[in-house]
């Protein structure tokens, strides 16, 4: 009697998990289960004959029913977990898009390459302890030229064709930023330490090379004991930060009137590492800048006392850095708001 | 400047120096050189004196012949075979021998002489014409030597046939003195410590007894010495080989001997020259006075010059004959049979030459010397110079030298401090080092104390050189720039941080999809004025006097214009989604700014505008459902742009209004734009900011600038948008829940959302914590229905539907009646 239901039970829990796993989807899963442990199923059946059984035999039965419940129970689990990962797999299969069609929405803009060369040459600078200040661009000729060392009539005036404005006789655009150098010594005490990036316009025609306002930044260390070596440092410094590399450099006498000693200064071509390229035109260095210990007249003529302090400046022009940054080969690229430049940088 | 190497030679020492070094030393001590350029014949081996003896018909061939020749008075005869005609039996001639190297007059190549046979008859080298030598020659066929040239000289000592390298200098405005060979000279000596030398010369006794040439300054300031040396007989002979050479080396033509020998002291010298033909100088008198209006003169480059008051001329007793410092008369010109001549040599006052430079657009070797200002010490050296070779070269008798003004240099002294040399250049020098650098130069240095040095300025640098600044330069260049070591500045500085507004504007621009363009400040005057009938306060305009072109002459009084062009340039171009930005100054005169030595009587101002055209996503490919419209920009489009970088500058959006108006600039719509005013609080003594203007293109202007497609802008003063910037102050978030509530107001379709919005906010109160238009439509031709979503919250409670139902119940109410709106059931 006992043996027939654990018989009964085996082949129930045998028959019951084949059904199940085969069971092809969600619907006939249910079905399989129900019958074989629901109402009316093999199942129920010995467990409504348990009250039958002897006290022995009881528990003996009982427990390989809730065996057999349980296992049919994991077999169903087990399935299905098993139909609907094969029921996701398929939907998400079926969702599928193509990933290479170009993404939605109005793609992002750009910043004008003098922008991103001007930001840099700012953040490098203040690096090292510069502020920015500003200066206008109409100007006098008294900050342009005269408090430049430059009075009427000297050959530097003509270097730089400047445009003058119906404003009045002396009023004129600045052909420099250098204009700014002699109102910061007025407007500020030293010691100072200040960079001042903007236009400048000159009278010249327009050519590859050539456009008649272009951008400069201009800088100016005054303190005791300012030296040239100081001068030949910070620049040295600037360089490697701004092409990401130490490059040689080398400061050639030249001619400002407004520093003395002055210097050009020229970079070792960092595209062909002095090799000789096309962009240095095979001379291996690159001019980048102009600069110079602060000539003590000019002082003076801020009200600055040069036997208590000196001073250096430089100035550059950012278009023409940018151009050799980028490998720009125009400026009036710069100027003209082509998209098809301005959405390359 | 070019500089010829061999000249230089004549100067300074060179031995053992290559052009390349020089011209590196020069770049890193004094002048920057450009380039090094070979000049000048390469000829190799024997090239000799020869003497034709014999000339006979070539065996074998009608056009060339079989001569011979002998290079020594008793040497043996030498077969050549020639194809020049133009010689005869007696000639002396250049002669190849076997085994030299000449040039190929067809292509300039090297030409390499070997014995060979020609048509069966040996040729033992060949005789040369003046282009196989590499000379400048005149005519056809072979040189043709003085018949007293000694035979067997070699031809390359001769003619001075010899390779020379050209160095082009780079000038610099203060230093009139380093445009000659002697300068460069001085500047060589010094950065390579080698003695200066000078050719031997004397000028001749004076033995033409005539009545020299009166002279005259008109004024001392124009002209502070004047001399005239009269030279009479000379023969306009061919001037030296060396001389045309070394002319030719740095670019100049050679004339004849005279004016050859002119230019050639003026660049050795630096002092130029001037030789009239005495046959066309009236009165025996020449003076430097100012022109007179009316007076014209002929220059020696043919061109007809008018003159005036602030042109220095050269005149005799008839009239103009040239222009002080700058150009001869083509009346007094030296011409071929010209023997009797008038040999200027003067100082003219730098400034003087520079505007009649300017005045008559005519520079040349000679103005641009003076410009950069001429050793008035040695204007009578130049003089004597000339004289000598002329006299020397073309014969000639030496006349009498007549001079007016003075040229005596007043002696100036500098002295430098060794202490200051380390105070600004870190060098450690000494009193000799001093000396030893400074020397060269011509300077006469002296030991005045235990650290100061007092050095005598040459009268060449007595304009560039006159302060201890300019003496640290020049002991500093030659101690060598590179050789001073590099530091950082001592003090450490922590700079204030530098305003974030402009970097803000720009970076909130590109990200909402604009590209940052940047636009000439000089436009066109009809580009403020007149196209598209836009009127600007000409009074405000700032003008350039001197344009470039009719596009460059008005600063921008608005950065509009240049957008708009921009626009029309990339719409021409095929581009029709053009999304672009400026940022940059607008400039105009402002009454109330004074005219000074600091201010100029105009304002420059910050701007941003923007222009947008074309599609508004660019993502075509989707399909474009209705919410988006038809996917093209328009106000709302732009008007989304501003108020994204509004709320980037931290611009409450509550306090911005968009206000329409008639007033609005000629640029805009008139129906279709706004002014935009920030009111940065509610009491009364936050006074409005006009921040700008917003619209779409008024449809003339965009026919003006032929835009093909709608377009809006805006232009904002970006000092007033830093203005009403405000820091961020943090808000409690509330845990309580949020009640919502819709209301649909019918009403006229002339109310502006604005005021409907303004209603509800002021009803709301506090407890309204956002409204949302959620949607907007027109029922007919008078009326429109507009959507809020209203979303109440209590901080500190949550609210009944109660309390919501009284407030949402007033907001109707107070619609009703301000703005006559009618609510559907």
């Amino acid at each position: 009697m006992q043996d027939d239901y654990l018989r009964k039970l085996e082949a129930i829990e045998q028959e019951a998990v084949l059904a199940i796993q085969n069971a092809p989807n969600m619907l006939e899963l249910d079905t399989a289960r129900s019958r074989f442990v629901g109402k009316n199923s093999g199942i129920d059946e010995v467990m409504q004959a348990l009250p039958k059984l002897s006290k022995e035999e009881r528990p003996r039965i009982g427990q390989g029913a809730n065996k057999v419940k349980t296992a049919i129970e994991e077999a169903y689990k087990e399935r299905r977990d098993s139909l609907r990962r094969d029921e996701l797999n398929k939907q998400l299969s079926a969702d599928r898009i193509d990933v290479t069609l170009p993404g939605a929405g109005r793609p992002i803009g750009h910043l004008h390459p003098l922008t991103q060369v001007t930001n840099e040459l700012i953040t490098i600078f203040y690096g090292m302890g510069f502020s920015v200040i500003e200066g206008p661009e109409i100007e006098t000729d008294y900050y342009n030229f005269d408090a430049l060392n430059t009075p009427a009539n000297h050959p530097a005036r003509d270097e730089q064709d400047t445009f003058y404005t119906d404003v009045a006789p002396q009023i004129l655009l600045r052909s420099q930023t250098s204009t700014v150098q002699v109102r910061a010594m007025e407007k500020m005490k030293p010691p100072l330490r200040v960079i001042s990036p903007g236009r400048v316009y000159r009278n010249e025609e327009v050519n590859a090379r050539k456009y008649p306002l272009f951008h400069q930044v201009e800088g100016l260390v005054i303190d005791r004991d300012v030296t040239f070596g100081q001068l030949k440092g910070t620049l040295n410094e600037f360089i490697r930060l701004l092409f990401g590399k130490p490059l040689k450099t080398r400061f050639r006498p030249d001619f400002f009137p407004f520093t003395e000693p002055s210097a050009e200064l020229d970079c070792q071509c960092p595209f062909c590492m002095g090799e000789g390229c096309r962009t240095c035109g095979h001379r291996g260095w690159i001019e980048l800048l102009g600069c110079g210990m602060v000539d003590p007249d000019v002082l003076k003529g801020a009200g600055i006392d040069p036997e208590e302090w000196s001073g250096f400046a430089f100035g550059m022009g950012i278009d023409r850095l940018t151009m050799l940054k980028f490998g720009i080969n125009d400026i009036r690229h710069l100027f003209t708001s082509d998209m098809r430049f301005l959405e390359q940088f | 400047m070019k500089l010829s190497f061999d000249w230089l030679s004549d100067y300074v020492d060179l031995s053992g120096l290559s052009p390349q070094e020089v011209a590196d030393k020069l770049t890193m001590g004094a002048f920057e050189v450009e380039e090094v350029r070979r000049v000048g014949p390469d000829i190799q081996g024997d090239v000799l004196v020869g003497e034709i003896m014999e000339i006979h018909p070539h065996p074998n061939a009608d056009k060339i012949r079989l001569t011979k020749i002998r290079l020594g008075e008793n040497g043996e005869l030498q077969d050549v075979v020639c194809g020049a005609w133009n010689i005869e039996v007696g000639h002396r001639i250049p002669v190849a021998l076997p085994g030299s190297k000449v040039i190929n007059r067809k292509d300039g190549t090297a030409l390499q002489i070997v014995q060979s046979q020609i048509r069966g008859v040996t040729s033992n080298g060949m005789l040369c014409s003046a282009p196989e030598l590499g000379i400048a020659g005149s005519g056809e066929g072979i040189l043709l030597l003085d018949a007293m040239t000694p035979l067997g000289t070699d031809v390359k000592g001769l003619l001075n046939l010899k390779q020379d390298s050209v160095l082009l200098v780079g000038t610099r405005s203060n230093r009139g003195d380093a445009l000659s060979v002697i300068g460069m000279a001085r500047e060589v000596a010094a950065l390579f410590n080698r003695p200066l030398k000078e050719p031997t010369w004397k000028i001749p006794q004076i033995n033409d007894s005539s009545a020299p040439l009166d002279v005259n300054i008109e004024n001392a300031t124009d002209c502070p010495f004047f001399s005239i040396r009269y030279i009479s007989g000379l023969k306009n002979v061919a001037t030296p080989p060396i001389m045309v050479q070394r002319l030719e080396a740095i670019g100049m033509r050679s004339v004849s001997s005279i004016v050859d020998i002119t230019n050639y002291v003026m660049h050795e010298l630096g002092q130029p020259l001037h030789a009239y033909d005495i046959r066309h100088i009236n009165g025996r008198y020449i003076e430097a006075r100012r022109g007179r209006a009316g007076e014209k003169l002929s220059t020696i480059d043919e061109k007809q010059r008018e003159l005036n008051e602030e042109v220095l001329v050269i005149a005799d007793k008839k009239g103009v004959i040239g222009i002080a410092g700058v150009m001869g008369g083509k009346g007094s010109e030296i011409a071929d049979d010209t023997t009797d001549i008038a040999l200027e040599a003067a100082a003219f006052a730098s400034a003087r030459v520079r505007r009649s430079s300017r005045l008559l657009g005519l520079s040349s070797d000679s103005s641009v010397r003076f410009e950069r200002s001429v050793d008035i010490g040695s204007v009578r050296k130049a003089s004597d110079r000339a004289a000598y070779l002329l006299t020397t070269i073309c014969g000639g008798k030496l006349g009498a030298f007549s001079s007016s003004g003075s040229d005596e240099v007043k002696a100036l002294y500098v002295d430098l401090r060794l202490s200051e040399m380390m105070r600004l250049t870190e060098i450690e020098t000494t009193v000799e080092e001093v000396t030893r650098l400074l020397t060269p130069l011509g300077f006469t240095v002296k030991d005045k104390s235990q650290n100061t040095v007092t050095a005598k300025v040459p009268s060449f640098r007595a304009d560039d050189v006159t302060r201890e600044a300019d003496l640290v330069e020049e002991v500093c260049r030659l101690y060598g720039y590179d050789r001073v070591p590099a530091s950082m500045p001592k003090r450490t500085i922590a700079p204030p941080l530098p305003d974030t507004t402009f970097n803000t504007v720009k970076e909130a621009l590109s990200a909402g999809g604009l590209n940052e363009a940047c636009i000439s400040s000089l436009v066109a005057l009809s580009d403020v004025s007149g196209r598209g009938s836009i009127q600007t306060n000409d009074a405000e305009l700032v003008q350039v006097l001197n344009p470039l072109s009719e596009d460059h002459q008005v600063l921008r009084p608005t950065l509009i214009p240049g957008l708009l062009k921009a626009l029309s340039y990339n719409q021409d171009r095929g581009r029709e989604d053009v999304w672009l930005f400026e940022l940059g100054l607008i400039y105009k005169r402002d009454a109330n700014i004074p005219i000074d030595k600091a201010l100029t009587g105009t304002a420059e101002i910050p701007h941003v505008s923007a222009v947008i055209s074309g599609a508004n996503d660019l993502s075509h490919w989707q399909e474009k459902n209705e919410a988006s419209g038809n996917g093209k920009t328009d106000f709302y489009v732009l008007k989304g742009v501003l108020e994204n970088l509004l709320h980037r500058l931290s611009i409450a959006p509550d306090q911005v209004q968009f206000i329409p108006s008639d007033n609005a600039p000629g640029w805009f719509h008139p129906s279709r734009s706004a002014q935009v005013v920030v009111k940065p609080g509610n009491r009364e003594k936050f006074a409005p900011i006009e921040l700008g203007w917003i619209g779409e293109v008024h449809p003339v202007v965009a026919d003006a600038y032929g835009l093909k497609n709608p377009a809006s802008v805006f232009e904002m003063d970006v000092d007033k948008l830093r203005s009403a910037r405000k820091e961020h102050a943090f808000q409690e978030i509330s845990s309580t829940p949020t009640i919502v509530r819709d209301i649909t107001a019918d009403v006229d379709r002339g109310t502006e959302a604005g005021a409907v919005q303004q209603c509800i906010r002021q009803i709301g109160g506090k407890l309204l914590q956002q409204v949302d238009l959620v949607s907007v439509f027109d029922l007919s031709d008078q009326t429109k229905s507009l959507s809020y979503r209203l979303t109440f919250q209590d901080s500190d409670k949550t609210l009944t539907a109660e309390e919501i139902e009284k407030i949402v119940g007033k907001v109707r109410q107070q619609l009703t009646r301000q703005l006559s709106a009618a609510f559907r059931a």
